[in-house]
């Protein structure tokens, strides 16, 4: 495995410092000579770590992010729309279970926009913007009323 | 690897969670089976109807089975109850709910989808 690099911190590489003892258990490791100038000890060189930001449920969405959410609620909407008119007029045949089945989900593809955006917003609320876009990306994907788009264009 | 993030990575599995998986299950299930005789009946109908106009001297009103669409119909449902329980393995039983419901949603409407794309598409007797 190749060592990552050391990180540097504005400063030249550290000399060897005598103090430190290396004994032969701590060869394994290190690498370089320690008589080299440019070597670089960890015990002076600690690796930083940038803790991760945590989001802060509180804050409130910058504009760009609101605008976001309007042009997604706009297309949801739109979406909404759509699945009603081509959904309410599909003619669907079964009888007994699979005739329930299908009212049902014909229920559930006109509430599918609506639903998919509200639920993108409350279980996103701990998160990134990026993710609660992404989710919504995908959803505006999923979710195109081809039915609506087919039968108006081809139909 | 520390013990907090040892239990942000574990599945939590209540026995609420578990029903809404079980209930999930078996409603996607049965979509999947629906699909299952889609897949059948409408390449059977087709095979029975090329066949018919072969022997007809009708090959030109020969039709092309929907593979694509057939086989994505029988995949729908399997797919999203994967997706939706890999989202949801870490949230509380209404997080789940929710979520199950969303993807219950998304594959009615993309059931919706591929049954008029196939009923626009295959010309069988007209």
């Amino acid at each position: 495995m190749t060592p990552a690099p050391p990180a540097h911190d504005g400063a030249a590489a550290s000399p060897p410092d005598p103090a430190v003892d290396h004994d032969d258990d701590d060869d394994a490791l290190s690498w370089g000579d320690a008589a080299d100038a440019t070597h670089v000890d960890a015990a002076h060189n600690p690796v930083r770590v940038r803790a991760r930001r945590e989001s802060d449920v509180e804050q409130p969405l910058g504009s760009g992010a609101l605008v976001g959410m309007g042009v997604f609620g706009g297309v949801y909407l739109l979406y909404t729309v759509a699945w009603l008119v081509s959904a309410s007029l599909l003619t669907i045949t079964g009888t007994g279970v699979a005739g329930i089945v299908s009212e049902v989900m014909r229920v559930l593809a006109i509430m599918a926009p609506a639903f998919w955006f509200a639920a993108t917003l409350w279980l996103g609320q701990g998160s990134r913007n990026r993710t609660r876009f992404t989710w919504l990306l995908i959803g505006a994907l999923v979710l195109i009323p081809w039915p609506f788009i087919m039968t108006r264009s081809f139909g | 690897m520390t013990a907090a993030d040892t239990d942000r990575r574990r599945v939590v599995a209540t026995p609420g969670k578990v029903v809404v998986w079980v209930v999930a299950a078996l409603c996607l299930a049965y979509v999947t089976w629906q699909a299952v005789g889609n897949f059948v009946g409408v390449s059977k109908s087709v095979a029975d109807f090329n066949a018919f106009v072969h022997k007809n001297g009708g090959t030109g009103l020969e039709t092309s089975t929907p593979w694509v669409a057939l086989v994505i119909d029988v995949a729908i449902a399997p797919v999203a109850f994967v997706a939706a329980w890999v989202v949801s393995r870490r949230m509380d039983v209404v997080r789940t709910v929710v979520v199950f419901v969303a993807a219950l949603c998304a594959v009615s409407a993309l059931w919706f989808t591929l049954l008029q794309y196939v009923g626009s598409t295959l010309r069988i007797g007209s």
